[in-house]
């Protein structure tokens, strides 16, 4: 991902850099730093905003963007941060690109999206922390494999009125535009278990982001429509490939929770709920993409790993 | 007599964008969106009627262009 983020930014640069104030001259150094270590997440959000101010001949807004460009990516990201939906915590502006990228391009969908108060913040923070210590233990691979993928976990509170029908109250979400951060409904994550199942649901989709570099991985029109096994609106066939394949990689995480001793009795049976309960959407994911998903290569390739690596 | 301004639109057309459709108009494939609970009860009306939880038929289309894809 990185590495693609540097060609494309090298190829802006000398293509419109001089129009933006972001010539090649002080593209370079940073392109090198992109490529040598985890950079923010949030640089992916605004060099998406970079491209879309381009396409839309917006000169001054590129050219500022190219200037938030370069602090961003001087910003190093030593491990995962958990932090506040706020511009303090994001950086200038990137509370409202966040908040575009997750809820903008279905205008028939609203999300609700606010930052937490300080309490809550710690909390969430406290409960992460907890939650990594035991799939270090207990899950060792998974918790590794969380680390690489997740640099930012953004705390978030989203709560639809009661009255509103069409407001869609998140739990968590990702996003190609912001790799290496999830978003976190945290109000719904009250222990070890849940956390980790979401982290891993979300920190999945990444993966997966970063298989095919954000396209497809079914050549079905995004227009088609599906009963989804994990949320009540329609879904484009892309979105059931990745809940099917999340909902493996959380059954795996479920039952080597189940298998170590480091789980409370609560939490057996809270496990023992979710994993019966995520084994039949799983089931209902796999019926649905084997007969109408249309693989493209990446896909299949994924697809046939999941099937070979889930013995439920 | 000045230039006439550059279409940064066209001169990114040869660019290598990530995350964007080969023509540079549209983003592709965005955000994935987990979700238990939507409106407080009642989820969006599905724009075709008679659906059950068994059937896995197609829906007609919602919304043409921009695959944004959440779950």
């Amino acid at each position: 991902m990185r590495d693609s983020l540097a060609v494309s930014l090298s190829e802006i640069a000398h293509a419109i850099g001089e129009e933006i104030g972001f010539p090649p001259s002080q593209a370079d150094p940073l392109i090198q730093h992109l490529r040598a270590r985890p950079v923010a997440p949030g640089l992916f959000a605004i060099y998406t905003a970079l491209v879309e101010a381009a396409l839309r001949e917006d000169a001054a807004e590129a050219a500022a963007l190219a200037k938030n460009l370069r602090h961003a990516c001087e910003k190093t990201v030593q491990s995962l941060r958990v932090v506040n939906l706020t511009d303090d915590d994001l950086g200038p502006g990137q509370v409202e690109r966040y908040r575009r990228i997750i809820t903008g391009d279905e205008p028939e969908i609203i999300i609700p999206l606010a930052q937490v108060d300080e309490a809550e913040l710690l909390r969430a923070g406290r409960l992460i922390t907890v939650t990594l210590s035991l799939l270090d233990t207990a899950a060792p691979e998974i918790a590794g494999e969380l680390r690489v993928l997740v640099r930012e976990v953004v705390i978030v509170h989203s709560a639809a009125q009661a009255d509103d029908s069409a407001a869609l109250e998140l739990d968590g979400a990702s996003s190609f535009y912001l790799w290496g951060a999830l978003l976190l409904n945290s109000a719904r994550q009250r222990g070890r278990v849940s956390m980790a199942v979401t982290l891993v649901h979300e920190a999945v989709h990444g993966l997966l982001f970063g298989m095919s570099l954000g396209a497809p991985l079914v050549e079905n029109a995004p227009e088609e429509r599906y009963l989804s096994p994990l949320r009540d609106d329609l879904r484009p066939m892309d979105g059931l490939f990745h809940a099917t394949y999340v909902l493996a990689r959380m059954i795996d995480c479920l039952q080597r929770l189940l298998h170590s001793s480091e789980l409370t009795p609560d939490e057996i049976s809270a496990a023992q709920m979710a994993l019966a309960q995520h084994q039949a959407e799983y089931e209902a994911g796999l019926v649905l993409v084997t007969a109408s998903a249309r693989f493209t290569q990446i896909g299949a390739a994924a697809f046939h790993a999941m099937r070979q690596a889930t013995v439920f | 007599m000045s230039q006439p301004a550059k279409s940064l639109s066209a001169a990114l057309a040869s660019c290598k964008l990530v995350g964007f459709l080969a023509n540079g108009a549209t983003k592709d494939n965005a955000a994935k969106i987990g979700s238990s609970k939507i409106g407080g009860v009642k989820p969006p009306a599905p724009p075709a009627a008679g659906l059950t939880k068994d059937s896995s038929a197609k829906i007609g289309t919602v919304k043409p262009g921009i695959n944004k894809g959440p779950l």
